[in-house]
């Protein structure tokens, strides 16, 4: 009976949507650059047309290939006894080779989308605009990822 | 206590509960503070050389009271920080570029929920589009003394 009832909740989650990335394996010596997250749940990212799944540190940093466009993506879902909200924001960049960049999501009444910035502790700031901040080109959690144009682009 | 009248007194106790949770906008308190329930203000060092300051408050709660909070909140963190003087800016990309937005901070909401989200730049003079934290201060929590009064 018990078998019954885990054969007939495995269509559901088949059909539910649900996706399992893989994690990135970097190859040796490839470039790097490290992305913090700041409010930025469940962090995945795509390179060159494949979604993979970001591992973040207890500081909400994570890796991401350097050097050829990167879409990247954050999954928000927030439960309230009366209202739930999701959004799946994106943003993508060529980041350099052992930069580091800050990513935030930044919600509001009308939607949500991604900040991405440069660390630069030569600004007042501390940070500076990456001028290859660009709109995602690939979804990771979509089934067939388009391959991006740029792929290759530095 | 006997146990019936645990029974009895159980029921007024949700009430009470309900009426505290739900009933009364959100204060000007830590909401970092795993007891409160309903909101409050929070801060923390970064990114970069700047200050995030928040506040998330209840449906209870208007904008403009939300907005006063989190002004009142980043005078307080940049006086205790030494400074006299702040820029703030309502998103990193916003930071990055150099726009400060003055006191103007655009709250948003949520299902009906007011928050926000900002980043302060400490300063120890004036400058074009900075706020004095002393004024700003002195002037939202004069503002919040009347509403309150």
């Amino acid at each position: 009976m018990r078998n019954v009832k885990l054969l007939s909740a495995l269509p559901l989650l088949l059909l539910s949507g649900c996706v399992v990335l893989p994690t990135y394996v970097a190859k040796p010596d490839e470039p790097m650059a490290t992305v913090q997250g700041l409010n930025f749940p469940s962090p995945a990212f795509c390179a060159d047309g494949v979604g993979y799944q970001a591992t973040p540190d207890k500081d909400g940093r994570f890796q991401v290939p350097a050097g050829s466009r990167v879409s990247l993506y954050s999954s928000v879902q927030m439960y309230d006894y009366q209202v739930t909200y999701s959004c799946y924001p994106g943003a993508s960049a060529v980041f350099a080779p052992k930069g580091s960049y800050f990513a935030s999501v930044v919600l509001s009444s009308t939607g949500c989308r991604v900040d991405l910035v440069r660390q630069d502790d030569s600004t007042e700031t501390g940070l500076a605009p990456e001028p290859s901040n660009n709109v995602p080109i690939c979804n990771p959690w979509a089934k067939s990822s388009q391959k991006p144009k740029d792929a290759k682009a530095k | 206590m006997n146990p019936r009248n645990i029974r009895r007194a159980w029921p007024a106790a949700a009430l009470l509960a309900c009426a505290v949770l739900s009933g009364c906008a959100t204060t000007y308190t830590d909401g970092t503070n795993p007891l409160n329930l309903t909101g409050g203000y929070y801060d923390e060092p970064g990114p970069g050389k700047l200050v995030t300051v928040g506040f998330g408050a209840n449906a209870f709660t208007n904008a403009e009271t939300v907005r006063r909070y989190v002004l009142r909140r980043a005078c307080e963190v940049v006086q205790e920080g030494g400074k006299g003087h702040f820029l703030a800016y309502t998103s990193l990309e916003h930071a990055a570029a150099g726009l400060p937005v003055g006191e103007d901070l655009g709250i948003h909401a949520l299902g009906g929920k007011p928050f926000s989200h900002i980043y302060v730049l400490p300063l120890d003079e004036p400058r074009k589009g900075s706020l004095n934290a002393a004024e700003v201060l002195e002037r939202v929590t004069a503002e919040m003394a009347e509403k309150e009064g």
